[in-house]
């Protein structure tokens, strides 16, 4: 396990390294810069222009950039935002509470698929694993950002028509300003669609798993055995069944993150997506690579995780 | 069958319900008032003096991307789809229709036409602007967008002057008058008496100096540095080569080149309180807090809360000496990054105000109009953004005036402003826009939609169509042209569709080519120059003289490298007449080259809009617009709560 860890460790390092050089060389070859802004002003002199580009660095070559980042990345310098002049790690933090608030309620709802999906595989045909069978298709065919302003727009035009507010329309309210309830308020909506991706995986996985394990000989035999209802859905199926889905969480979870991007732009949370996104199309090098380093180095992290999760959960896996 | 009776039916009527319902919270369900008429009035309008030339490119879209400075136009229109009762309480500009400026720009104008009953101002009140885009900085000298700048010019004031937003005249703000010694290229600036910081401390000479000294040293890296100062070894350099305060209330500049815009040119220091900032670090907020949390104002508004990406708080400084004090007590600039919302917030009247370049779009104001609890306003902007055409003169087959002329006459600019940007765009015809004074509507071609008319210009010229392709005099056929345009403006692919369908009824057959904005640019600016007509935008300056620095730009901005020495001279020659009617005269002979033998297939120039919550009093349209952003005449200082 020791060697599998260090192996493991050493494996991400280099996996960090590889995105680190892709990432900043395909950041720095888009169109665009950060002078770009200004070349478009006629009052602004060739010398300006210049004089942007050398004080980013950005005249020398890219793998020279690229190592000049690397060699103060190790030290734990991101650099500085070009925009608001803070450093990156400052930006990143500021940012992140509002990430992780979204994706671990998401995350946290999105559990709610493993119960759902044992409930409905212990209940095949029935009605109620039918209605969780189309609602799971549906959800996974309707984009859920578009769901979102849909239901956005039908909530906010019923309060305007009717005075019935179901949800608040996001972003800053002058009613409600530092009410932290109402911030709470606005964040269902955004938890609850984020949450539906890991749900739908969760409980169709699930399903597949428990109805798999169900008729393995093992469960015949512990039923044979006279063990009672509890135990065999405790220690003989659920622990078997949930080995893929411990997989599915780990894979999940960057897109947990890609998600969010999306959802902050909607609802107006100023998170590390909204970061990234603003960064790139403002040509705002130092944030861009930094938050994609971040990003990558939390799923790597993850990814990991479940891989440990993995043999604890089933004896008979062993790393060696 | 039964069953189909107990279960399936009843599912039914209730999705049908379910639906209905759906449908029902989607539609504008709001309570409507009829819209009144627009009130057309026209005056004329003494024309702008002097300003800082400036344009700014954009993607050719509704978004306005300018950079700073004051404004010189004749238009503005108000329209407010307002009940009767709050109509006769708000003070409006009205004004020439957008048409009627394109027609007689020179003539036209604004008239304050205050209705009778108007409220009285009264002190109190706040409101919550909602936008799409959030400034990054409050660093006056590390701002690069407008978003910024608007945050930044409600805060600090202190440019020397400013436009009437009625005769456009250059007038005082922070300087209460001026002398320019033009044999010595000198310009003194004498300060207000009296102005003050928001902590009661004056405003000096030696703030100012003292801000000029920060601004210019390299390890400070002030991004507009050469455009602001110049090298005294460079004779043909813009900028100040000399700063002095000789004593407190006298600012003297000494620029290095003699332009009519001279006062406005050496007027670009904002100045920071020198008794705050100094043994502060210049440029790192996490080791001076007043870079992003200035403690002192010398704008009519002090920052009372900044929550990052979120919103934007300014409270009313009492003490504001150099713009009035305002009425509102507070302003809080909310940002929603979807537009959607956005005018949510409006409709439900949680915001109060949006604006085009703060993510209202076209199609919303059709909607707005509507709203019982909105007023629209529109205006032809000094600013406005215009569309074009660019040709890539590197290709031989534009070299023809005539092939340009006869694709000019099948473009349908009044079908493109009605069907791409929902009636809110006016024609134009040359670099410079109807809004401005020195539109000439008689000195351009006006080019109307006649595919018949481009035909037999193409046929006399000596061109042929054969199997639908169109063959040059000498009987090549021309090649299939590629058009580049942005996808970052949903109206980019809506006129590149339009073009392909005309283009090819005259036989010339487009690939067009849509990229985001970047890439656009660096196609079109970089070799092999492989494109051959570029759709693009740009946001014109306040005096449409500068835009002349556009052409000697090649290739990064004279895209097409289009060289008319005619016009070339006659620019030059316009940024060394003192005498605002010759300059006039010689930017009628300019436009008149323009659309005639021009670089572009001009196409429009984009109404300015507003929508603004109907308790709002004090909203004044005009050519600088509403008094909201980074180039408003007011700050909202004149914003009040009605009732």
């Amino acid at each position: 396990m020791q060697r599998f860890i260090i192996r493991r460790l050493i494996q991400s390092f280099g996996l960090l390294l590889a995105i680190s050089a892709i990432g900043f060389t395909i950041i720095h070859l888009a169109p665009g810069g950060p002078e770009t802004k200004f070349l478009l002003d006629p009052r602004l002199k060739p010398e300006d222009i210049v004089a942007i580009r050398e004080r980013y660095g950005l005249n020398d070559p890219i793998p020279v950039q690229y190592i000049k980042w690397l060699w103060n990345a190790l030290h734990l310098d991101f650099g500085r935002s070009y925009e608001s002049l803070y450093p990156v790690s400052d930006e990143i933090l500021r940012a992140l509470p509002n990430t992780l608030f979204l994706v671990s309620s998401g995350v946290i709802l999105g559990m709610l698929g493993i119960p759902l999906g044992v409930f409905i595989a212990k209940r095949r045909g029935s009605i109620a694993d039918k209605s969780v069978r189309v609602f799971t298709v549906a959800g996974s065919s309707i984009p859920h950002w578009w769901l979102g302003i849909l239901i956005l727009l039908v909530t906010s035009n019923l309060a305007i028509s009717t005075g019935i507010k179901i949800l608040p329309l996001p972003g800053y309210s002058a009613e409600a300003n530092g009410n932290t309830l109402y911030f709470i308020w606005q964040l269902v909506l955004p938890s609850i669609l984020i949450a539906l991706t890991g749900l739908l995986a969760y409980s169709r996985v699930t399903r597949s798993q428990v109805l798999d394990v169900m008729s393995q000989d093992y469960v015949r035999t512990a039923k044979s055995k006279g063990l009672d209802e509890k135990t065999i859905n405790r220690v003989h199926i659920l622990r078997n069944a949930l080995i893929p889905v411990v997989t599915v969480f780990g894979g999940l979870l960057p897109s947990f993150i890609g998600g969010s991007v999306i959802f902050e732009r909607i609802f107006s949370l100023p998170g590390i997506g909204n970061l990234s996104i603003e960064a790139l199309g403002r040509s705002d090098y130092p944030i861009a690579i930094g938050v994609l380093m971040f990003v990558s180095a939390i799923s790597i992290f993850m990814l990991f995780i479940s891989d440990i999760l993995y043999a604890l959960i089933d004896p008979r896996i062993r790393y060696s | 069958m039964e069953r189909f009776f107990r279960s399936v039916l009843p599912t039914l009527v209730l999705m049908l319900l379910a639906m209905g319902l759906l449908l029902t919270a989607c539609g504008d369900s709001t309570p409507t008032t009829a819209t009144q008429p627009t009130t057309t009035t026209a005056a004329a309008v003494p024309t702008g003096v002097a300003a800082i030339p400036t344009a700014a490119l954009n993607s050719g879209g509704s978004a306005t991307t300018a950079a700073a400075a004051a404004a010189t136009t004749a238009a503005a229109v108000a329209t407010t789809a307002a009940s009767p009762t709050t109509a006769a309480a708000t003070a409006t500009i009205a004004a020439t229709t957008a048409a009627a400026a394109a027609t007689t720009a020179s003539t036209t104008a604004a008239t304050i036409a205050a209705a009778a009953g108007t409220d009285t101002p009264k002190k109190g009140g706040s409101i919550t602007i909602v936008s799409t885009n959030e400034a990054k900085t409050m660093h006056p000298y590390n701002c690069t967008d407008v978003y910024c700048n608007s945050y930044i010019s409600r805060v600090y004031a202190g440019a020397m002057t400013k436009r009437d937003p009625k005769t456009l005249e250059v007038v005082g703000a922070a300087a209460k008058s001026w002398t320019v010694d033009k044999d010595a290229k000198i310009i003194t600036y004498t300060l207000k008496d009296g102005i003050k910081w928001s902590d009661g401390k004056p405003i000096t000479s030696d703030d100012y100096l003292w801000t000029y000294q920060q601004a210019i040293k390299k390890e400070n890296a002030w991004p507009r540095y050469a455009q602001n100062i110049a090298d005294p070894a460079k004779p043909d350099q813009n900028g100040a080569i000399g700063y002095e305060a000789p004593n407190p209330q006298t600012v003297v500049v000494k620029m290095n080149t003699l332009t009519f815009d001279i006062v406005e040119r050496a007027d670009f220091i904002t100045p920071l309180p020198r008794h705050i900032w100094e043994g502060k670090d210049w440029l790192d907020p996490t080791k001076n807090s007043e870079i992003d949390s200035p403690s002192v104002a010398s704008g009519p508004w002090k920052l009372k809360e900044w929550v990052k990406g979120k919103s934007w708080t300014v409270v009313r400084n009492d003490a504001s000496t150099i713009w009035p004090v305002p009425y509102l007590d507070q302003i809080t600039q909310a940002t929603v990054e979807n537009s959607s919302i956005a005018f949510q917030k409006l409709k439900s009247g949680e915001a109060d105000a949006i604006v085009a370049s703060y993510g209202f779009t076209t199609q919303d104001v059709a909607e707005a109009e509507k709203l019982s609890n909105v007023s629209v306003y529109k205006w032809i902007s000094a600013f406005a953004s215009w569309s074009e055409m660019a040709f890539n003169f590197r290709h031989t087959y534009f070299k023809d005036a005539k092939l340009r002329s006869a694709m000019n006459w099948v473009i349908d600019r009044k079908a493109l402003s009605d069907k791409v940007y929902y009636g809110l765009a006016v024609p134009m015809y040359a670099d410079v826009a109807p809004s401005s004074d020195k539109f000439d509507g008689n000195a351009v071609e006006k080019y109307g939609y006649d595919p018949e008319k481009a035909k037999q210009i193409l046929k006399d010229a000596g061109y042929t169509v054969k199997d639908g392709k169109l063959m040059d005099p000498t009987g090549a056929p021309l090649p299939k042209l590629k058009y580049a345009y942005s996808t970052g403006e949903p109206t980019g692919p809506k006129i590149a569709a339009i073009a392909q369908q005309e283009f090819k009824d005259l036989g010339i057959e487009l690939d067009l080519v849509g990229t985001d904005f970047n890439a656009l640019l660096k196609t079109i600016t970089t070799e092999p120059f492989d494109w051959d007509i570029a759709q693009l935008g740009w946001s014109a300056g306040i005096n449409p003289e500068g835009f002349g620095d556009v052409w000697k730009t090649i290739p990064n901005l004279n895209f097409g490298a289009w060289v008319n020495d005619d016009v070339n001279k006659l620019y030059s020659a316009t940024q060394r007449e003192f005498d605002n009617a010759k300059r006039k005269e010689i930017m009628s002979k300019i436009q008149s080259i323009e659309s005639r033998d021009g670089p572009y297939i001009y196409l429009n120039a984009n109404t300015s809009y507003a929508g603004i919550n109907k308790r709002v009093g004090g909203v004044t349209p005009t050519p600088l617009g509403i008094g909201f952003d980074s180039r408003a005449y007011s700050y909202m200082t004149d914003w009040y709560i009605k009732g």
